[in-house]
C-alpha cells in the first residue's frame, strides 16, 4: 500500500508540483486573471484621449470569463506537464520518487480544484475591483447571468427549480482542462493541436455512430418528442441531470484513467 | 546485485539491444564503453526503470526497475548526458528535489558544488553548460542513492573539474553502491573505473575488471614493435601495445588501448576473458 500512496511523500510531491505550476504558470494565470482590469484601464485611457465617452459595457471585458476558460483549459496542461515527454525534462521527472497514483491525484487536484478556484478568486477580485471603480458599471462576472444561460429551464415547470449550471460549468473545466492534459502526456509536439485533431476526429466518429443507430432504429422527430412527451417538466429534469452526470462521471473515469496509466508507463 | 538475464531492447522495428547479460556487483564503479549508437544510454535508461525491455528481464536487488515503485525509486539515481537548464537557483533545485530522497545531504552538495566551483545562488538557465552539468553531478552525488547511473557524465566539463569529478565520485559514494559510469572520454576516468563493461552491438564483449584484463592481456608501453601485438598505437617515445598476456606478467591496464584492441579482436578477447 504505501508503494501506492503515502500521506507524507504524497505531501511533499503536492507541494512540488504546486511550485512547479506556480513557477510555469503563475504570471500567465495572474495575467489571465487580472485582464479585464486592464481591459477596463485601455477603455478609461482610449475615452480620455479620443474625447468619447466611456462604454459602460465593453464587450471585451464581459466576455473575458469565455476566454479565459478557453485559454486556461487549453495551454495549463502542456505547458505545466509537457516537458514529461521531454528528454531531458522528463527523465527528472519520470524517476522522482513518488508512485503513478500520488502524480495523477495531485495532477487532478492543481487542474480541477486549485486552479478554477484560484481563478474563480482572481476574477471575483478584477469584478469587484472593477464595479468599485466604475459604480453602476455591468459586472463582467455575473452570477445572476450564468444561472440564466441555461437554456435547458424550458422543461423546468417555473416553480424556482433550476438546473446546476455551476457544477456543469465545473465539471465542464474539467472534462476539457484533462482532455488537453492527457493530449499534453500523449503528444511529443504540437499538443493542443493534435489534441484538437483528435477532439475532431472523435467528434466525426461518435455522429456517425450516432447517426447510423438514428437510421437503423428508425428513431426521427417524431419519436423523440414521443420519448420526452411522457416525461412532464421535473421528470425531464432529472432524467437530463442524471444522464449529463452519468456521461460527465464515465468521461472523467476514462480521462483519469488514461492519465494514470500514460504516467504509469511513459517512457523517458 | 543488479542481474540482466537476456535483455533485449529496439526503437520501433530497429534492434539495440539483444541477449545481453550480465550481473553488476554492489560496491563497484563500472565503466559503460562502447561505439555510437551501441545502446549504452539505452542501457542506462532501462537499468534505471525508464524504458521497458521489449525481452528478458532486469532484477534490481528483487526488483523490477520498470515498476517504478517509489521506494526503489528512492535508491537510485540517473543521470541523463543532457540535463535541464531550470529557471531555479542551484540550491534550490537540489533542496526541493532532495527532499523526496531519504539519504539526501544539503550539506553535501553545497560542499560539492564548492568544490566544482559553482555558486549555489545562481540560477540553473544561467549557467553554463559545465556549470550545469556539475550542478547536477553535485546533486547525484549528494543523494547517497544506492544505485546511481550517470551517462557521459564528464561531457562538457573543464579539465581541472574532470580531476574534481574523480575525485568526488570516490569521496561522496558509499561503499556498497552500485555505479555504472557511461563514457567515451575513457581517459577522464581511467583511475576510478573497475571494471570495465564493452558493449557492441547486441552483444557484451567484456564484463571484468582491471585485474582479470591484466592477467589475460599484457600491456606494453616500450620502444619494440610486437608484429604479433592486437593492437599498437605509436606515442612519444615509444608505443603502447596490447598483446595476449603469455607469461603472467602485470601491468598497467591502458582502457583507451584495450578498448580499440577488443573492437579490433573481438572474439578473441571476448573468449579470452569469458568467465
Amino acid at each position: 500500500m504505501k508503494e501506492i500512496f503515502d500521506f507524507k511523500r504524497f505531501g511533499k510531491y503536492f507541494s512540488y508540483d504546486l511550485n512547479r505550476a506556480v513557477t510555469r504558470y503563475g504570471l500567465t494565470a495572474l495575467i489571465i486573471g487580472l485582464m479585464p482590469i486592464l481591459f477596463l484601464l485601455f477603455g478609461f485611457v482610449f475615452s480620455f484621449i479620443f474625447g468619447k465617452e466611456f462604454a459602460q459595457s465593453s464587450s471585451l471585458y464581459q466576455f473575458w470569463p469565455v476566454a479565459a476558460f478557453l485559454i486556461l483549459v487549453m495551454s495549463f496542461g502542456p505547458r505545466v506537464w509537457g516537458g514529461v515527454t521531454d528528454r531531458k525534462q522528463g527523465t527528472e521527472w519520470i524517476a522522482l520518487p513518488a508512485s503513478a497514483f500520488e502524480k495523477t491525484l495531485s495532477l487532478l487536484l492543481i487542474t480541477c480544484v486549485v486552479l478554477p478556484a484560484c481563478m474563480l478568486a482572481l476574477l471575483c477580485l478584477g469584478n469587484w475591483l472593477v464595479s468599485l471603480s466604475v459604480p453602476g458599471i455591468d459586472p463582467f462576472l455575473s452570477f445572476d447571468k450564468l444561472l440564466h444561460i441555461n437554456h435547458l429551464d424550458i422543461f423546468a415547470d417555473g416553480d424556482g427549480s433550476f438546473f446546476n449550471v455551476g457544477l456543469i460549468l465545473w465539471l465542464n473545466w474539467c472534462e476539457n482542462i484533462l482532455i488537453f492534459t492527457l493530449g499534453a502526456f500523449c503528444f511529443k509536439r504540437n499538443k493542443v493541436g493534435k489534441t484538437i485533431l483528435c477532439l475532431i476526429g472523435l467528434g466525426i466518429l461518435l455522429s456517425t455512430a450516432m447517426m447510423l443507430i438514428f437510421h437503423t432504429t428508425n428513431f426521427d422527430n417524431e419519436s423523440f418528442t414521443h420519448f420526452f412527451g411522457d416525461f412532464d417538466a421535473a421528470r425531464a429534469q432529472t432524467w437530463i441531470n442524471v444522464t449529463l452526470n452519468a456521461i460527465y462521471g464515465v468521461v472523467f473515469v476514462l480521462l483519469i484513467g488514461g492519465i494514470y496509466a500514460r504516467i504509469k508507463t511513459i517512457k523517458a | 546485485m543488479i542481474t540482466i538475464d537476456n535483455l533485449g531492447f529496439s526503437y520501433g522495428s530497429q534492434p539495440v539491444l539483444d541477449h545481453i547479460s550480465m550481473k553488476l556487483q554492489a560496491g563497484r564503479i563500472y565503466g559503460l564503453l562502447g561505439e555510437n549508437g551501441v545502446g549504452k544510454t539505452t542501457l542506462l535508461t532501462l537499468l534505471a526503470g525508464l524504458k521497458k525491455p521489449r525481452t528478458g528481464s532486469i532484477d534490481t536487488e528483487g526488483r523490477n526497475p520498470y515498476r517504478r515503485e517509489p521506494s526503489f525509486l528512492e535508491e537510485q539515481y540517473y543521470l541523463p548526458d543532457e540535463v535541464a537548464p531550470l529557471n531555479e537557483t542551484a540550491v534550490r533545485f537540489a533542496k526541493v528535489r532532495g527532499a523526496f530522497w531519504p539519504n539526501y545531504s544539503q550539506e553535501k552538495f553545497l560542499e560539492i558544488l564548492k568544490e566544482f566551483e559553482v555558486d549555489p545562488a545562481q540560477k540553473m538557465n544561467k549557467m553554463s553548460s559545465g556549470q550545469l552539468k556539475k550542478t547536477y553531478i553535485s546533486f547525484a552525488l549528494a543523494l547517497g542513492v544506492k544505485h546511481l547511473f550517470l551517462d557521459e557524465p564528464t561531457n562538457g566539463l573543464d579539465i581541472p573539474s574532470k580531476a574534481q569529478f574523480r575525485k568526488a565520485v570516490t569521496k561522496y559514494t558509499a561503499e556498497d553502491s552500485v555505479i555504472v559510469i557511461s563514457t567515451h572520454q575513457v581517459r577522464d576516468l581511467e583511475n576510478i573505473i573497475d571494471p570495465i563493461i564493452i558493449l557492441d552491438r547486441q552483444d557484451v564483449l567484456v564484463n571484468a575488471t582491471l585485474e582479470e584484463i591484466s592477467e589475460k592481456l599484457y600491456f606494453d608501453y616500450g620502444t619494440e614493435l610486437h608484429p604479433d601485438a592486437l593492437y599498437s598505437e605509436q606515442l612519444p617515445g615509444g608505443f603502447i601495445q596490447v598483446l595476449v598476456n603469455a607469461t603472467g606478467e602485470e601491468s598497467k591496464v591502458n582502457i583507451e588501448a584495450f578498448f580499440n584492441a577488443v573492437h579490433k579482436n573481438k572474439e578473441l578477447v571476448k573468449n579470452l576473458l569469458k568467465k
